[in-house]
Order: C-alpha cells, then sequence, then structure tokens
C-alpha cells in the first residue's frame, strides 16, 4: 500500500471488524483468535504434517520398518546405498522373491528387456599366522611359513581372526606394532591365527544379466555366460546398474543398529505415540466430563462424594500405579489406553464440574427443566455441549502430556505388545537410540532424530493448546 | 492424609494381588517343592483378607516386609541404601529449578517485552515441551561425549552432606546483609524483618548448598540439570504470570507511590503475591521429579529408589514395589500438607477450618 493510512480510517475499519466479529458464532470468533496467533498457527501445522504422515504412514515412510537390512547397519544420515538383498541369486529363469532386489523384480514384470549390470568384489584370503606377545606383534608368518616383514592393508582389505571372525582394526601390521584396541588379545606370548582377505580393485568381476518376461534369460561373469547359480552377498557388491541407471536409495536419517530406516522407524512410532495420545485423552475426556457433568447437576451429597473422591485420587502418586499395572498385567494396547485414561480423568472432572455448576443455574437450563425435560437430556443436551470450548483446549493439552507418559512407559522399558510383538513408539526409539550411542557417541542420529520429532510435536501442541486456551477462553489469557 | 494413603496401600495391593502369577513363578531352577516353601514363608498362600491385614498390622509398626527377590534383604534395607542418591539427587534439582526459575520469571515480568523476556519465556516453552529422558541424553552426548566436560555416569557419586553447614553459615551472613538494606514496609502488606530474612536465608543456603555439592561432584551435574529443567521452565512461566497478576495491583502501586525504590516494591511487595502460583505448584513438582528420577536414574546409571521400583516392579517384587509406593505416596502427601500451610501463611486470605 503506497498511501499512508488515516488513523480514523483504521478506527474505522476496526469497529466494522469488531461488528462483523460480534456476528459470528464463538467458534469462527476463536479461529479468527487462533489465525492471529502464529505460533499457534505454526504448531497446528505441524501436528496437522506429522499426525497425516503418521496416519498415512505406509506411503509416506520409504522403507518398512519391520525389514532390516543387515548388510547397512549405522549408516550415518544422507547416506545413499545401493538397492540389494542379502544374497542376489542368479539363475536363467524365474527367480524367487528374496533372491533379487525389489526393483529389479518389479522392472521384471513390465514385458520389456532390460538389462542388469553389476561389479562384485572377489575376495583372496591369505592366512597369516601372528606370534604375539601381550598385543605386540612378534613375528608375521604368511604362506608355507614363510616370514613377512610388513603388511599393509589396501582400502577394501580387512584382517579378521581366524577363531572367531573379529576383525582386527589394524592398517599396516609389522614386527614391534601393537594390535589396536578392539582386537583379540591375551596376556604372555601366543600365537594369533588371522586371515587376511584382499579386495584388490582389479580383482572385480562383471557380472551381467539380461531378462525379460518374467524371467532371467541370460547370466554373463566378465563376458562369458555362467551356468548354474550364480550367488553373490550383498557386501561384495560395489556397483548395481538396471539399464545403466544405478539402483540405489538414501535414508535420509541414516539406519539403526540393525539396519532399520530410522525415517521410516520414526513415521511409524508416531503412529502408536499419537494413537495412545488421542484414545487415552478420549478415554478419560468421556469419564471426566461425565463425572464432572453429574456431580454438578447432582448437587448436594452425591456431589460432595464424588469430588471427595477426585480429591484422593489427585493426591495419589498415579505414574507409580501405571506402573504397577502395567507390570502386572499384560501389556496390551487396550491396557496402555486404560491405564493412561484413569490417570487423566481428574483434571477435566473438575473443570467440567466448575462450568456446569454456573450452567445448571442458567435460563435455558431452567427453561428445559421447566418444560419437563429428563435430566439425562438436560445434562447430554443443554450442560456438556457448553463446556466444549473447554474440552477442546484440555484435549490439545492432555494428548502431549500423554504422548510423554506413554514413551516414558516405553522408555523405562514398558513397552506395548500387540499380538505378542512389541510395538516401538518414540520412547522405546529414544530409549534404544541412547542404548546405540557408543563409547563416544558416533552413532547420534538413532537418538537425535526420533527425540527431535518428539519433543517438536510436543512442543507444537503444547503452543497450539496454548493458542487455543487464548482463543476460547479470553480469560485465562497469560496464565500458564 | 491418612485416607489418602490406605487408599494407596489398599489399590496398589489389590492390583499387585490381581495379577496373575507368583513372583517366584518367573524364575527358572526353582523347584515347585521349593517355591511352595517360598510362598509359604512368604504368606502367599493364605486368603487375601489375611494377607492384607497381617501387611497393614506389620505397616503400622514401620515394617514393610521382606523383598522377595533379594531374599536376605529387607525393604527397609533397600530403601535405606536407596533414598539418599535419590533424595540428593531430588533435593538439588528442585533447589536448582527454584532457583533459575523464580530469578528468570521475576525479572521477565519486571522487564516485560524485553529481550530477556522473550528469550527467557522461550526456552522455558521449548524446557516444558522436551522429555527428560531425550534431554538427558542429548546432554551427555554434548557434554560428555563431544566436549568431554563431564562425566557420562553418575553412578559412583559420594553422597556428602558435608557441604550443608558450610552453605548454612555463609548464606544466612549474606541475606542478614541483604536483609538489612530492604527497610521495613507498609504495615500489613510486609513480611517482618525475621521472617523475610529466614525466608530468604532458607533459599540462599539450599542455592549455596546445591552449588557446592555440585563442584564437589561434578557427576551430578548432567542429572540434576536434567532432572530440574522441565520444573525450572514451568516455575519460570508461573512466576512471570504471578508477578505480572500483582503488579499491576494496588498495594503495589501504593509502594511505588510511597517513593520506595524498585528493587524494594519487587522483593518486599510484589515477589509474595506473584510467588502464590508456584507454591501450589511445588507439591505436583515434587511429584513429577520422583517420577523423572525413575529416568534419569536409569539414564545416568545412579543407584537411586527410582531404579529400585522399576526393576522391582518388572520383577514382582511385591513388597518392595508396595514399600516403594508408600514412601513415594507418604513423601508427596506430606508435601503437599506443607505446602498447604506455605500457602496460608503467604497468602492470609485463604484460611482452613
Amino acid at each position: 500500500m503506497d498511501r499512508a493510512r488515516d488513523p480514523a480510517d483504521e478506527k474505522a475499519e476496526a469497529a466494522a471488524d469488531d461488528a462483523h466479529r460480534a456476528s459470528d458464532g464463538p467458534w469462527r470468533q476463536a479461529w479468527r483468535q487462533l489465525r492471529r496467533n502464529r505460533m499457534a498457527m505454526a504448531g497446528l501445522v505441524v501436528v496437522l504434517v506429522v499426525g497425516l504422515s503418521a496416519m498415512f504412514a505406509a506411503s509416506v515412510a520409504p522403507f518398512d520398518p519391520r525389514i532390516s537390512e543387515s548388510w547397512e547397519t549405522s549408516l550415518p544420515p544422507g547416506a545413499r546405498h545401493l538397492d540389494l538383498v542379502n544374497e542376489i541369486v542368479l539363475q536363467k529363469g524365474s527367480p524367487r522373491e528374496r533372491d533379487v532386489p525389489p526393483r529389479v523384480l518389479a522392472a521384471m514384470q513390465d514385458g520389456h528387456d532390460h538389462v542388469l549390470t553389476m561389479e562384485v568384489l572377489t575376495e583372496e584370503v591369505k592366512q597369516l599366522r601372528l606370534t604375539m606377545d601381550g598385543a605386540k606383534v612378534v613375528q608375521i608368518q604368511g604362506d608355507r611359513a614363510a616370514r613377512l616383514p610388513k603388511v599393509e592393508l589396501g582400502e577394501d582389505d580387512f584382517l579378521r581372526a581366524k577363531e572367531d571372525g573379529a576383525r582386527i582394526a589394524a592398517r599396516v601390521l609389522e614386527p614391534g606394532a601393537e594390535l589396536p584396541p578392539g582386537s583379540p588379545r591375551k596376556d604372555g606370548r601366543w600365537v594369533l591365527l588371522a586371515e587376511w582377505v584382499r579386495r584388490a580393485p582389479d580383482a572385480r568381476r562383471k557380472v551381467e544379466a539380461g531378462f525379460g518376461y518374467g524371467a532371467i534369460s541370460r547370466v554373463l561373469v566378465d563376458g562369458a555366460p555362467h551356468e548354474g547359480e550364480l550367488r553373490i552377498r550383498a557386501e561384495h557388491v560395489r556397483d548395481i546398474r538396471l539399464d545403466g541407471e544405478r539402483l540405489e536409495h538414501v535414508h535420509l536419517l541414516g539406519t539403526d543398529l540393525n539396519g532399520y530406516d530410522v525415517f521410516s522407524r520414526i513415521v511409524y512410532g508416531g503412529r502408536i505415540s499419537l494413537l495412545v495420545g488421542l484414545v487415552a485423552t478420549l478415554v478419560s475426556l468421556t469419564i471426566g466430563v461425565v463425572w464432572g457433568a453429574v456431580a454438578a447437576y447432582a448437587g448436594g451429597r452425591v456431589d460432595v462424594v464424588m469430588m471427595r473422591t477426585v480429591d484422593v485420587l489427585y493426591a495419589l502418586p498415579y505414574i507409580f500405579l501405571v506402573i504397577v499395572l502395567m507390570t502386572a498385567f499384560e501389556r496390551s494396547l487396550i491396557m496402555l489406553f486404560v491405564a493412561l485414561g484413569l490417570v487423566q480423568w481428574l483434571t477435566p472432572a473438575r473443570i467440567v464440574r466448575g462450568q456446569a455448576l454456573s450452567l445448571r443455574r442458567r435460563e435455558f437450563v431452567e427453561a428445559a427443566v421447566t418444560l419437563g425435560t429428563r435430566p439425562a437430556a438436560i445434562l447430554f443436551r443443554h450442560i456438556v455441549p457448553n463446556t466444549l470450548g473447554i474440552v477442546v483446549v484440555f484435549t490439545t493439552l492432555t494428548i502431549p502430556a500423554v504422548v510423554m507418559e506413554e514413551s516414558f512407559l516405553a522408555f523405562i522399558g514398558l513397552t506395548v505388545k500387540f499380538q505378542g510383538e512389541p510395538i516401538d513408539s518414540w520412547g522405546a526409539l529414544v530409549e534404544s537410540g541412547r542404548n546405540a550411542l557408543g563409547v563416544n557417541g558416533e552413532r547420534w542420529w538413532m537418538l537425535v532424530f526420533p527425540g527431535a520429532v518428539m519433543s517438536l510435536t510436543l512442543f507444537s501442541l503444547n503452543f497450539l493448546g496454548d493458542g487455543l486456551r487464548d482463543a476460547l477462553d479470553p480469560r485465562q489469557k497469560g496464565r500458564s | 492424609m491418612p485416607l489418602v494413603l490406605f487408599v494407596l496401600v489398599t489399590l496398589t495391593f489389590a492390583l499387585i494381588r490381581a495379577a496373575p502369577g507368583s513372583p517366584f513363578q518367573g524364575e527358572r531352577n526353582v523347584p515347585e517343592q521349593v517355591r511352595q516353601q517360598l510362598e509359604e514363608k512368604y504368606g502367599l498362600n493364605d486368603p487375601w483378607y489375611e494377607q492384607y491385614g497381617r501387611y497393614l498390622g506389620r505397616l503400622a509398626q514401620g515394617d514393610l516386609g521382606i523383598s522377595t527377590k533379594y531374599r536376605d534383604r529387607t525393604v527397609n534395607e533397600i530403601i535405606r541404601t536407596g533414598l539418599p542418591p535419590t533424595a540428593l539427587l531430588g533435593g538439588t534439582a528442585i533447589v536448582l529449578a527454584l532457583a533459575i526459575g523464580l530469578v528468570a520469571g521475576t525479572i521477565g515480568a519486571v522487564r516485560q517485552n524485553s529481550v530477556f523476556d522473550y528469550a527467557s519465556m522461550s526456552v522455558a516453552t521449548l524446557g516444558m515441551s522436551v522429555p527428560t529422558f531425550v534431554t538427558g541424553p542429548v546432554l551427555v552426548l554434548v557434554f560428555a561425549f563431544a566436549w568431554k566436560l563431564l562425566p557420562v555416569s553418575a553412578s559412583g557419586f559420594e553422597v556428602s552432606y558435608s557441604a550443608w553447614p558450610v552453605a548454612a553459615v555463609l548464606a544466612l551472613h549474606v541475606a542478614w546483609r541483604v536483609t538489612e538494606r530492604v527497610r521495613v514496609g507498609a504495615a500489613g502488606f510486609s513480611w517482618g524483618r525475621e521472617a523475610a530474612c529466614a525466608w530468604l536465608a532458607a533459599l540462599l543456603v539450599a542455592v549455596a548448598a546445591a552449588l557446592t555439592l555440585l563442584v564437589r561432584n561434578t557427576a551430578l551435574i548432567l542429572p540434576a540439570v536434567t532432572l530440574a529443567l522441565p520444573y525450572g521452565s514451568r516455575i519460570a512461566r508461573l512466576m512471570r504470570a504471578g508477578m505480572l497478576e500483582v503488579v499491576g495491583q494496588d498495594y503495589v502501586r501504593t509502594a511505588r507511590a510511597k517513593g520506595l525504590s524498585e528493587t524494594t516494591v519487587v522483593v518486599r511487595h510484589a515477589l509474595k503475591g506473584g510467588i502464590l502460583p508456584v507454591v501450589s505448584f511445588l507439591g505436583p513438582a515434587v511429584t513429577g521429579i520422583l517420577v523423572g528420577s525413575l529416568v534419569v536414574e536409569r539414564i545416568f546409571a545412579i543407584p537411586g529408589l527410582g531404579r529400585e521400583f522399576v526393576e522391582s516392579a518388572l520383577n514382582r517384587d511385591y513388597f518392595l514395589v508396595l514399600g516403594i509406593v508408600i514412601l513415594d505416596g507418604a513423601l508427596l502427601v506430606t508435601f503437599n500438607l506443607v505446602v498447604d500451610v506455605v500457602y496460608g501463611f503467604l497468602d492470609p486470605r485463604i484460611r482452613y477450618d
């Protein structure tokens, strides 16, 4: 706007705005209020994004959280990785589902001809005999007991103990050098039999497979046809291309210790956390609203007894009882809803009772009484609907509390089981991330990302709740 | 208060009894006969009302029974060894939370809409939303792993109370000097000089003791901060809201009109009213800190009651679970009572019949 605004103009606009506002219903007014609250709107957006992605987890998550890729454990965030299966088996004819990568399998079905090319490392294993003094190398012997002055390992090479297959972290071996920590060690003089696995770059084989109409028609190794089945372990594949296009995927937030995609686990974990939050809140709301409204409407001695009960229960250390409940009985999802719902119903009971007490004396309720409406109808048609504003605020503020409680339970090891299988909510993810940190915290992403997503969601829900409270119940504004 | 405790005991007892299975069932290598003997010894084969009656009778004498897991230890013994670390951790955390929360909240309210106000309130909202089991490991990641400033686990921290008397003398001295400078305000609205001195001294003693403790025991810093963060945030927000409400009231305006300095107005007059929401929050805060210690003790491997509780619940160690729940319940109920009394003292409008 280039015209300077006239203050009188502004005042008139504000007045018109006010008049307009007065003509709106209370819900539209609240929505207007809320829209002006930037933090609450940001919270709403985050909550919607998280909620929707949890709802449509199957299409949002790039990987199935139940399928682990054991050859790609602990990949850092953003790691690109080849599309593989544990062991690729190439043989003329239709391959079994688990023998080729899913994308290859998908491509096979379209009826066109395709070419799959791979570069595969070949391994050469040399036996080494190391005479040790504690962790110090005294002598190295290779084939036929020939003494070796020094062994230098190439980039893809590694050493492993013959006995148990444990890796020896050394890159250079020579008499007088110490084996790095993590390697096998014993006191005094001893002999370590080791294998030197060499993966020379020039020892890569080129494997080519052509296929069409759902079946593999030819398998070539370094240009020569290969008869029978060809088994290739995932860890040996250095490159895989389908019609010249590299088959690879990205683990946006890395993978965990078992090779599960962290991002997918967070999305699926959110489903459990939010579901529990929502359902337990609804359970507590139902009990609380009915309890509070009945107490207020009945009045007298009933009211006193009902509210005294609430007072006594309020003073109990509830979470301890929930823990006892969760350990004593089967840890099913329903149990969790009940346990958490039972904790939270006290607050809405008190709030609703307070509201209902004042509503009971209002004219429209008295009119209903005069007309001979049944008490139940008065309660649920006239009183309860009028407490909805407060109930909405309570819901948005209780969901994060319940999500936090559920995650807390999952964190201390009380994960929920569904059909006998534990389900990983955000709390369980944080706990497993904490256990996976490593000696120096080098695998931080398994802890930080689930924690961050969870905190962001709780943060947003809290802001949204605060905003809603300001919008629906202006008297409470500014309180915390 | 006894009613609450009674309900708690009964409810917990009923829950544990209603659970299927026996505490000895999960253990392997326990022959059927031995199991029956064990159940006999703990009286688990008697009808429930006899067990309940016996338990109540023993409880009245302060005997919490024998652990079914560690068969040579009584619950009283386990609690005696587990309570000091938990109490130390919880006490330090709540003092830290109060110190940070009260100061940040008061400054936020006095300098409303300043940069400090916005910054501290944003941090406080964040602190409230991030659960302790996220902050704990992340703090470990940053301070113990990346920067290597503080130890990872607090399993070996020294339980010492020697810091407290030193801190007390120091704090009393400081409090005396401070209150000397704050003149007595208008009658009816002011604390007596002695009362003000006592309050301030108590808080300062606690803060000083907590700080000395932390300096002597660096292993305690991370767990205490982790535990204190959400409650410090909440206290800061409550304090700010409470102060804002009070600052606009007539008696504060009167105090200003008398020409009292801003510090005197805030410290002597506004603070007393503004602190009310914080005081009523202290009851829930203590509950929260007890619950939080379940998590924090697990993260930092502290051999306290919280860890003991989770393990006993998982092991179905009936009497230990009952004992800890009762102890925590009693602590909470007592604390709520203290809070109520303090509340009445601060706000004379409230009377308990």
